[in-house]
């Protein structure tokens, strides 16, 4: 009971905060948003999983290029982009899970790693197609007929909504079928194969549906910034996402969203002191890891849980 | 030409090679896949750079200083770090050796600010003629070092009783325990053993690429590649993988393209992954359960 | 009746507003990179504009207003210049001074063309100023011009015809590769003999510089960013390059300069807008006393420039009023007498229109030529 009275809470003051904050505090909350739904992602491999990805990054960059130079370079609408993003970070995620999850955990680590790095040197260097280390800039902003989600304010509806989206899809996929499979592969990954899991198929499933996500808000932070950039998709925002997810808690649905919150808003609010920062960051993950590999949610009381 | 690039190439392999031995040998004693390995050679390297410059050593004489600095900033990661995460799952190995180099990273940045510092070669600029092609002496002397140093460190753990025990609790720590070895003090050792790898290879490449504190991350990546290449957790197949990678990126860079190189040395990587991977040497037998 | 309440309440308001105003300071914004590998740099931006503005208010501000001033970090990319962007652009600006890299520059165009504030900007790249945006002034010679100064003085001067191309591979480099292979083809009727690139986190170019070596150069254009032309210049020595380099601007910054020996620079000539430490102007060196004095380091051409362009909005405010539309059409016809040459727009909005070869002797340039380019 109680629990329904949190949510509404929550629920009421998200959807006014727009009327309460404005301009660049909204601008991060959008960002936080964008980033939640890759975090709420990348936990359905993780956290549920039980598999490591360091390349996350790239799927956020190939869903951010595919959006913007379908929208910049052919006119189409963020409508119509949207899906080709999902599409293709997907289809990306697809053809490099189906020989990597094959194999052991670390090497999928190496082959993400890897991935990771390629697509950033393509996205710097490819000069001709993604115009390089300057961007692509005009990114147009989303519009829905006359409607144009321009202003901060506008967007955080937009953004809000996909998130809501994209937590229902974890939910019902962590308690499907699938997310139970998901969730003994990564218990003892063996034992499933014993008991007749297809654990390849379910870790491909999972790996592709978190590119899809990361794709789609790859898409949403291109139309939201109006310009994209490589350096924006780095191996430091692949190992951010990874964090968002232990932070707030792999293998809960709302973990992944407090970790995202949390990891976008403090380095937003301690910019002064960046290497000051980015220091007790690290000393954090590090005790994170150490004391608290649930996350946040692990300091809740197993009953309380969901 | 080709010989001088070839060398060019072995050299900078060796850096590589470095970078993947002192990961490999912390991999078999604890399991951990370092992700702060590039981190502690830019360490390395700070503090190669200290003592030239803080303390007023000169090349050689700085070098022996870091390394016994390092020696105490090792032990010092490995009990507030590494030991805790010894056993833990993957994604916290991972994530916990990813927050050790954000740490160390920014601790540098923090000391020594943003902007590279040169360290002059041990070797200097000099050339000799051979073969009608001339080769820097500091890529030789590189390629010296390096092997030297695989050297030394196989006769360490094969002929020495500390380096036998470390080698013996790397295979396997159950059985060292049981035969009475102190098996942390020895994972102890082990790590501290890595950072003085580290600090050397961040001597060597510091004239090459100059000191700063994003230098860790490339040193890390070509390192990881060399591993995979050469067999995970093989100490030979780190310095065939090391030189290896070397080469294809010095190979590459010229008869293909200079700014894709990066993006072929991953794919061999990948490929590599995905077609052989357990590379030249094959993985370590015993899996970690 | 009411209409004169109305009326009356309008005056009142007016006056109060404006007398609100003429009290009110001139904001300005800064955002330069201040961290990170480009902090140095962006240290002499902020340092050059700081003392203009601190002269400027010693004398009372400009049209009795004191000049206020919210400085942000641009960082090292793109991104985190445009979230810099972001933050000041709240504080409303009466305008805002960018930074000298052209990566920044060209992302935060589109934001500032929409806010419409003035923008000036030190970037050599050429592109930032064909973007089409009203609001933007290069305080800074445009690679156009950088390019064909280069390139007259390795022809005219050297009296080379091969020539080879070393650029980094960013909009930079690219735009200025481009720029003199178009040069030479139409007034020269040359082409370059080798054409190489190199990203900007390489260290390692020996590649293409065999290749360079392999094609016969007689001189070698190197165009890189100051983050980056260090390692480039270091290995020319080492791999024994026997032709001629000209540098890009980047090489001058006192950061990339500590990364060098003096056996590395030696002979080497380097193109740049001006030095103020060596030029023999006593103007110059009375405004390198006076930076001296403030900040107990040597100035650089980016701490000139960013204090003339600081000067110049002053002069054009003081005329015209500070006003965002007023400052733009004003500077875009204000012709200012600056200590390196006149300060004057062209019709893209590029103020500076002299540039200098230097040539190194041990780590120290010495001026050789200072060639003029007509502004269009």
């Amino acid at each position: 009971m109680k629990a329904r009275y949190a949510w509404a809470a929550i629920g009421v003051i998200a959807v006014s905060l727009p009327l309460l904050t404005s301009g660049y505090v909204l601008y991060v909350c959008n960002l936080a948003m964008i980033f939640a739904v890759i975090a709420v992602g990348l936990n359905l491999l993780v956290g549920y999983g039980g598999q490591v990805s360091v390349g996350h990054a790239a799927f956020f960059g190939i869903g951010a290029y595919t959006s913007a130079l379908l929208c910049v370079d052919r006119g189409w609408s963020f409508w119509a982009a949207l899906p080709a993003a999902a599409l293709v970070s997907g289809l990306a995620g697809f053809l490099l899970g189906l020989p990597a999850l094959r194999l052991r955990g670390h090497y999928l680590i190496l082959v993400t790693l890897g991935f990771g790095e390629i697509v950033r040197v393509i996205l710097q260097n490819w000069q001709a197609f993604t115009k390089g280390p300057t961007g692509i800039g005009g990114i147009p902003p989303v519009s829905l007929g006359n409607f144009a989600f321009v202003s901060e304010g506008r967007f955080f509806y937009l953004a809000l909504a996909f998130l809501v989206v994209a937590i229902a899809v974890a939910h019902r996929i962590a308690h499907s079928r699938s997310g139970r499979e998901l969730m003994s592969v990564r218990d003892n990954e063996v034992a499933a194969e014993l008991v007749g899991v297809d654990t390849t198929r379910v870790k491909l499933f999972a790996f592709t549906l978190s590119a899809v996500f990361a794709g789609v808000a790859g898409s949403l932070y291109a139309h939201m910034s109006g310009f994209i950039s490589p350096d924006m998709f780095t191996f430091e925002v692949s190992v951010a996402a990874l964090v968002m997810v232990m932070l707030g808690g792999p293998g809960t649905v709302f973990g992944p969203v407090a970790g995202a919150l949390v990891l976008t808003a403090l380095p937003e609010m301690l910019r002064e002191f960046k290497e000051l920062y980015l220091f007790f960051y690290g000393i954090g993950i590090l005790l994170l890891a150490v004391f608290l590999p649930r996350g946040l949610a692990g300091l809740i009381p197993r009953g309380a849980r969901r | 030409m080709t010989l001088q690039l070839l060398l060019n190439g072995v050299a900078m392999g060796c850096i590589y090679a470095l970078v993947a031995l002192g990961f490999v040998i912390l991999y078999n004693a604890t399991g951990i896949i370092n992700f702060a390995q590039g981190e502690i050679v830019a360490t390395g390297a700070y503090l190669c750079l200290f003592a030239m410059s803080g303390l007023g050593f000169s090349l050689l004489p700085a070098l022996g200083a870091a390394i016994l600095m390092m020696l105490v900033v090792a032990a010092g990661l490995f009990v507030l770090a590494y030991y805790p995460l010894r056993d833990r799952s993957v994604l916290v190995g991972v994530v916990g050796t990813i927050g050790v180099g954000i740490a160390l990273k920014n601790l540098l940045h923090l000391v020594a600010g943003p902007l590279p510092h040169p360290l002059p070669s041990l070797f200097g600029t000099g050339q000799v003629d051979f073969a009608g092609a001339a080769m820097s002496v500091q890529s030789l002397g590189i390629i010296g070092i390096t092997l030297l140093m695989f050297a030394l460190y196989f006769v360490y753990t094969h002929f020495t009783s500390v380096g036998i025990r470390m080698r013996a609790a790397a295979q396997d720590r159950e059985m060292a325990r049981m035969v009475g070895i102190p098996v942390s003090r020895t994972m102890c050792l082990t790590f501290v053993a890595s950072g003085l790898i580290a600090t050397l290879a961040g001597f060597l490449a510091a004239p090459v690429v100059f000191i700063s504190p994003d230098m860790g991350l490339p040193l890390m990546l070509k390192g990881f590649i060399a591993i995979v290449i050469g067999g995970f957790g093989s100490i030979p197949g780190a310095i065939v993988g090391g030189i290896f990678v070397g080469v294809l990126d010095s190979v590459v860079a010229t008869y293909l393209s200079s700014a894709y190189r990066d993006v072929f040395t991953f794919l061999v990587l990948i490929s590599v992954i995905v077609l052989r991977p357990t590379g030249f040497f094959g993985e370590r037998v015993g899996q970690r359960i | 009746m009411s209409s004169i309440l109305v009326r009356f309440s309008a005056a009142l308001a007016t006056a109060l507003w404006l007398g609100s105003a003429w009290a009110q300071p001139i904001k300005l914004a800064f955002v330069m990179p201040l961290n990170g590998p480009f902090a140095v740099i962006g240290t002499s931006q902020l340092q050059g504009a700081t003392m203009a503005v601190e002269e400027l208010n010693a004398k009372g501000g400009v049209k009795g207003r004191k000049l206020e001033v919210t400085t942000e970090d641009s960082g090292a990319s793109p991104t985190t210049a445009m979230t810099a962007l972001r933050r000041v652009l709240g504080s409303e600006p009466a305008a805002v001074f960018g930074p000298f890299l052209g990566t920044q520059v060209l992302a935060m165009s589109p934001e500032i063309q929409r806010a419409g504030v003035p923008f000036l900007v030190i970037p050599g790249t050429l592109k930032v100023t064909q973007l089409g945006n009203p609001w933007l002034y290069r305080f800074q010679v445009t690679d156009m011009v950088s390019r064909k100064v280069t390139t007259k003085y390795t022809i005219d001067r050297l009296q080379k015809k091969k020539i080879a191309l070393l650029h980094v591979n960013d909009e930079y480099g690219i735009g200025g590769r481009d720029a003199t292979i178009e040069l030479l083809k139409k007034d020269y009727g040359l082409t370059p003999v080798a054409v190489e690139a190199y990203g900007s986190s390489d260290r390692d170019v020996s590649a293409q510089i065999a290749k360079i070596k392999s094609s016969g150069a007689e001189v070698l254009h190197v165009q890189g960013n100051s983050g980056d032309i260090a390692s480039v210049i270091k290995q020319l020595r080492q791999l024994k390059f026997e032709g001629s380099v000209i540098a890009s601007v980047g090489l001058i910054a006192p950061a990339t300069m500590a990364l060098l020996e003096p056996g590395d620079t030696d002979g080497i000539y380097v193109e740049s807008a001006g030095m103020p430490a060596i030029d023999p102007d006593p103007r110059v060196k009375e405004w390198v006393k006076a930076y001296e004095a403030r900040w107990k380091r040597t100035p650089d051409i980016f701490a000139l420039q960013n204090y003339e362009s600081v000067k110049v909005l002053a002069t054009v405010i003081e005329a015209k009023g500070s006003e965002p539309e007023a400052i733009r059409k004003a500077l875009k016809e204000q012709r200012y007498a600056g200590l390196m040459g006149d300060v004057v727009s062209d019709q893209e909005g590029n103020m500076y229109h002299t540039s200098r070869i230097f040539r190194f002797e041990g780590k120290t340039p010495k001026l050789m030529e200072a060639i003029a380019v007509a502004p269009k």
